[in-house]
């Protein structure tokens, strides 16, 4: 604090410094708490921007020949659609849970690089805005959230007639700011695996650790060995467009199939980190509200690892139809069919964790057994485009946006909004609205299935993707109102939760430091927990430390070994 | 009672390793202070019941146990966005930007933690 | 702890009305959809056979699992008075065995799956009909390397013949797919990707671009027309001959005068700007030096009159209502030539023409079968 005197007698005005502000506290703060909660706020914005943008396709979508959007605004939404919800949804907020939990999860007092890990906060920030400003420069990106080339090279790269690949900035906003999230997360992978390695409490094995914590560190290395994979094909494509090399371009030698490759090696790893930590929430919630341990602790976590390692063998199964040889194909279909075991089995155990339990049906438990249904589906959809003849006929096709948005809305967003509920009293000290979360969880369900379970029949009955209208004579148009209404439910639902939202956080009823009566450390703090987070660091004989401390009769640590 | 030494003088070392690792902003375990049920117990004295000998000592300061707020990752998040959009926009903008992290980066590593 | 929400509702109503609401879906069973389900050739059945069969196993375990959760929910839900649970925390051998069975099965799936796919992989032997199939931004055009000649739109082939498509782009990638006889393989610049098919029935079959290739992707539809191998024989040989010369001073002929003054930069006529049907992988290659003479942007137009989709498929023609002289207000391809842009927002083709240039070149077009 600087202060000035002029004589004794003078009254001493001390000046605050920045970080002494609200906003500078903020602005400076390596709390891993408030970074978390600026993740957090910051993915559910852009949750609902890329959700304004999905009801624009719908609307537009649900009558043929649809004239809401010209067809180079609908190109450009249905990109943005994709990359805010990809890249400044899903793997923020996944980052902002993982950030607040996981150390008080593992007993930490906060991460192993606190500035490292606002400096990820910011970038996403500031990279997220940079890619919704190409709005304000009218050239959002328009080539689809995985930008095929040749489609995104500047007109020189094209081929004969190029007039209408990617003359203007729009993949280069794609480019630089899928750049600026890739450093976010990179950072952000570093800190979240040196904290989980070397930052537990005493007692805390790594096989003590909660689940949660497990998924967020193979998420980790997800992370650390995926996106070199993308920023060297963005790379690649920024010099094509601006420095005139050639890499994708067919005429001189170069492949666009290289650009698939490339981007798949990320893409497919990406799908499992938008995913696992999500994996973990549930088993986090499921436990807790049927008031068992989770089945199979083990299976889960090295199933968790397992996927890990996989998911780098799989990503040609983005690519059956390019014309691949027949026995690299069979490969990565054998991959793909290997991957899935560990993924389905998982939903065996979380079943085998309700089952025989005492189920305490609130909200965060709805949203956990809403994922466990929804991404059953998600999983078997995605095993059907696994077996390649029919992958044939319906890839790019409505057939896989159902499967995707099983696993990412129905799985994915769920799981999301299960952490919401189930630790937002940790957050703030005070319980979401029990009512206004069931209406919500049942109209997103609803929601979820009226929207995307037809587009199953919609890719069998021929309706390629990213197509901004369709014909009234070919059978599509019923199916896709019914999609379109669906996804006005769910909007509603969400407004259902905004309010919730705002009407809890003034007057919501207070919470208590552990109102699930959970079993992992974080819920031994206060709530919220003070800027320290443990006044006294726990010793960890087990995994449920917190159950054991208050249960210390039926203690884990006294019942089995691990 | 052997279980719970035991269980004591492992998070004993683990307190020590971990002090002597923090070159930046490591958790620190609580250094001593009261000793309850769970808590590591102070790294210095033996856990023989000779409470009169040892001072109570104050708990440490918040600010001790805590990371310290700093202004150079929003500002080398700043920088590299700078630097990001000058790729597109002009290369003086890319150079006045990785001018701008490099001053980032060295500012971030000689601030006093 | 009460049932949320539903607690005294009257549960067997819902059931119905869900039913019911479900049985909405069946409803859209997509008549007239290019369905992968309404097959017409050996390729389409195989990849859509596999289909059942996954959608039988899908079936039950979807039905299993869901029905062990749900009898879960409903069984072990808190009621006052319940004792806390077990705390299992495990059981190797029931984790084994639910590792092991679903395995097994996937790893019978999987043998299918490669039989499936190296099955259609193959072409086989025999005499196949080569069609060079060319993705172009935003139609497809159809040459036929052993007879010269070309088309746009639609793809004539003869019924219970293999028909080898040799796909080719200069430009960005694209997909070809015939829901009903094949499944779909990329057109991919710079490679050499084959799709062959053999069609069983008769008939008219809808083809679309599926994959994403820039503003008018879904305005890139084709139809594959499976005719009997004299009809074949016959459109074979009417698309060999130069386009037919109108009669002089007929509307048609002024329809040819604009044609060669306002169109011919780019589309072509054999017989008016083109000597003879070009192979468009040897002529459109080099993207420095695209020979403009007869590499043209637009669908060569030599026999469009016996031709029914315009522009990608996005205008189907009835051609009793394009009649020259008579009445062009419901005519797809006057209202094609007046406005382009308008139906097509983003395509090659800018032009503005007066309603009497229009009624020329109308008669001119259709008199081009």
């Amino acid at each position: 604090m600087a202060t000035r005197t002029i004589d004794s007698a003078t009254t001493l005005v001390p000046r605050r410094s920045l970080g002494e502000t609200y906003f500078g506290e903020w602005l400076m703060t390596t709390d891993h708490k408030k970074i978390g909660l600026m993740y957090i706020v910051t993915g559910f914005f852009f949750f609902l921007v890329g959700g304004m943008e999905a009801l624009l396709i719908r609307t537009q979508l649900a009558f043929p020949n649809g004239k809401v959007l010209d067809p180079q605004t609908y190109n450009e939404i249905f990109t943005m659609h994709g990359v805010t919800m990809i890249f400044l949804f899903v793997m923020p907020i996944l980052t902002g849970f993982g950030n607040y939990v996981v150390p008080l999860m593992i007993g930490a007092r906060d991460m192993a690089f606190p500035r490292l890990n606002a400096f990820g906060y910011w970038t996403v920030l500031f990279g997220g805005l940079f890619l919704q400003s190409s709005f304000l420069f009218g050239a959002p990106p328009d080539g689809g959230w995985f930008q095929y080339a040749p489609l995104s090279e500047m007109a020189a790269g094209c081929g004969v007639h190029a007039v209408t690949c990617t003359p203007g900035a729009n993949a280069d906003f794609w480019v630089l700011g899928t750049l600026l999230l890739g450093i976010s997360s990179i950072a952000g992978s570093v800190n979240f695996v040196v904290t989980i390695l070397k930052l537990r409490a005493p007692g805390m094995s790594i096989n003590r650790m909660p689940l949660f914590s497990w998924m967020q560190l193979v998420t980790s290395f997800l992370l650390l060995f995926a996106l070199p994979s993308l920023t060297a094909a963005s790379g690649l494509l920024l010099l094509d467009r601006h420095l005139g090399t050639h890499f994708y371009q067919y005429f001189y030698g170069g492949d666009p199939l290289l650009w698939q490759h490339l981007f798949w090696s990320f893409g497919h790893p990406e799908v499992y980190i938008l995913i696992l930590p999500a994996f973990g929430m549930v088993s986090e919630i499921l436990p807790v509200f049927s008031r068992k341990p989770i089945f199979g602790y083990t299976f889960i976590a090295w199933s968790g690892v397992a996927i890990g390692f996989l998911s780098f063998t799989v990503w040609a199964h983005h690519m059956f139809a390019v014309g691949l040889p027949p026995v690299a194909q069979a490969f990565f279909a054998t991959s793909t069919t290997l991957i899935a075991i560990p993924t389905a089995v998982k939903i065996f155990n979380w079943v085998a964790t309700v089952y025989g339990g005492k189920l305490n049906l609130k909200t965060p438990m709805l949203f956990a057994l809403g994922f466990v249904a929804m991404f059953l589906i998600g999983g078997l959809n995605g095993a059907a485009l696994a077996v390649v003849p029919f992958d044939y006929q319906v890839t790019d096709t409505y057939f896989v946006v159902a499967h995707i948005h099983y696993v990412l809305f129905g799985g994915t967003v769920f799981a999301i909004f299960g952490g919401i509920f189930y630790w937002f009293p940790k957050f703030t000290g005070k319980l979401l609205d029990e009512r206004l979360g069931q209406i919500q969880f049942w109209l997103m369900l609803i929601g979820v299935n009226l929207t995307f379970f037809p587009m199953h029949l919609l890719g069998l009955f021929g309706m390629p993707r990213r197509v901004y209208t369709y014909p009234a004579d070919l059978g599509w148009n019923d199916l896709n109102l019914m999609a379109s209404a669906g996804a006005f439910i769910i909007g509603v639902a969400i407004m259902v939760f905004l309010y919730n939202l705002v009407y809890s956080l003034k007057v919501g009823r207070k919470s208590g430091d552990d109102p699930w009566d959970a079993f992992t450390l974080e819920w031994d703090t206060a709530s919220p927990p003070p800027k320290y987070n443990f006044l006294e660091l726990p010793v960890v004989r087990s995994r449920r430390p917190f159950f054991d401390k208050k249960y210390p009769e039926i203690a884990d640590w006294k019942t089995v070994t691990h | 009672m052997n279980e719970a030494q035991h269980l004591e003088e492992k998070s004993e070392s683990v307190a020590v390793e971990q002090r002597s690792e923090s070159q930046e902003q490591a958790e620190q375990q609580e250094p001593g202070g009261k000793s309850g049920d769970l808590s590591a117990p102070n790294a210095a004295a033996p856990e023989a019941p000779v409470r009169k000998k040892r001072r109570k000592k104050a708990p440490p300061r918040i600010e001790d146990i805590t990371p310290r707020p700093s202004f150079w990752p929003i500002l080398l998040a700043v920088a590299l966005c700078i630097t990001v959009i000058g790729l597109d926009i002009h290369p003086i903008v890319f150079v006045l930007g990785l001018l701008l992290v490099i001053t980032a980066i060295i500012g971030w590593g000689v601030e006093r933690r | 702890m009460r049932m949320p929400l539903f607690r005294g509702a009257k549960r067997w109503p819902l059931v119905v009305a869900g039913l019911f609401l479900s049985s909405m879906l069946l409803a859209a069973c997509g008549e007239n959809s290019p369905s992968i389900l309404n097959t017409a050739g050996p390729v389409a059945q195989s990849e859509s056979g596999v289909f059942y069969l996954i959608l039988i196993i899908a079936t039950v375990i979807f039905v299993g699992v869901e029905a062990w959760l749900l009898y879960s929910i409903f069984r072990y839900r808190e009621r006052p008075g319940m004792p806390n649970p077990r705390q299992i925390h495990g059981s190797t051998r029931i984790e084994v065995l639910w590792t092991v069975i679903p395995a097994i099965i996937l790893f019978i799936v999987l043998a299918i799956t490669i039989s499936g796919l190296f099955s259609v992989a193959a072409q086989p032997p025999g005499k196949a009909l080569k069609v060079e199939v060319v993705g172009h931004q935003w139609w497809w055009e159809f040459y036929y390397p052993e007879y010269h000649i070309t088309t746009a739109d639609t793809m004539h082939v003869p019924v219970g013949t293999i028909v080898q498509a040799d796909l080719y782009s200069n430009n960005v990638i694209h997909s070809f797919w015939v829901p009903q006889l094949t499944g779909k393989t990329d057109v991919i610049p710079g490679h050499d990707n084959t799709r062959w098919f053999k069609a069983d029935k008769t008939g008219v079959y809808w083809g679309l671009c599926t994959e994403y290739c820039g503003l008018q992707h879904a305005n890139m539809k084709f139809q594959v027309s499976v005719d009997t191998p004299d009809a074949f024989n016959t459109w074979v040989t009417s698309q060999q001959q130069a386009a037919a010369t109108p009669p002089a001073g007929s509307l048609a002929a002024q329809g040819q005068k604009i044609f060669a003054q306002q169109c011919t930069s780019c589309h072509g006529i054999v017989g008016v700007d083109l000597k003879s049907d070009v192979d468009p992988a040897v002529a459109c290659n080099d993207p420095n030096n695209p020979n403009a003479a007869v590499c043209k942007v637009g669908p060569n137009l030599t026999h469009f009159g016996s031709r029914d989709l315009i522009a990608g498929g996005v205008l189907t023609i009835d051609w009793s209502k394009c009649q020259p002289g008579g009445d062009l207000s419901n005519c797809a391809l006057a209202k094609w030539l007046a406005d382009p842009q308008g139906i097509k927002p983003g395509n090659d083709m800018n032009v503005s023409l007066t309603p009497d240039q229009i009624k020329a070149l109308v008669a001119y077009l259709e008199s081009l079968k």
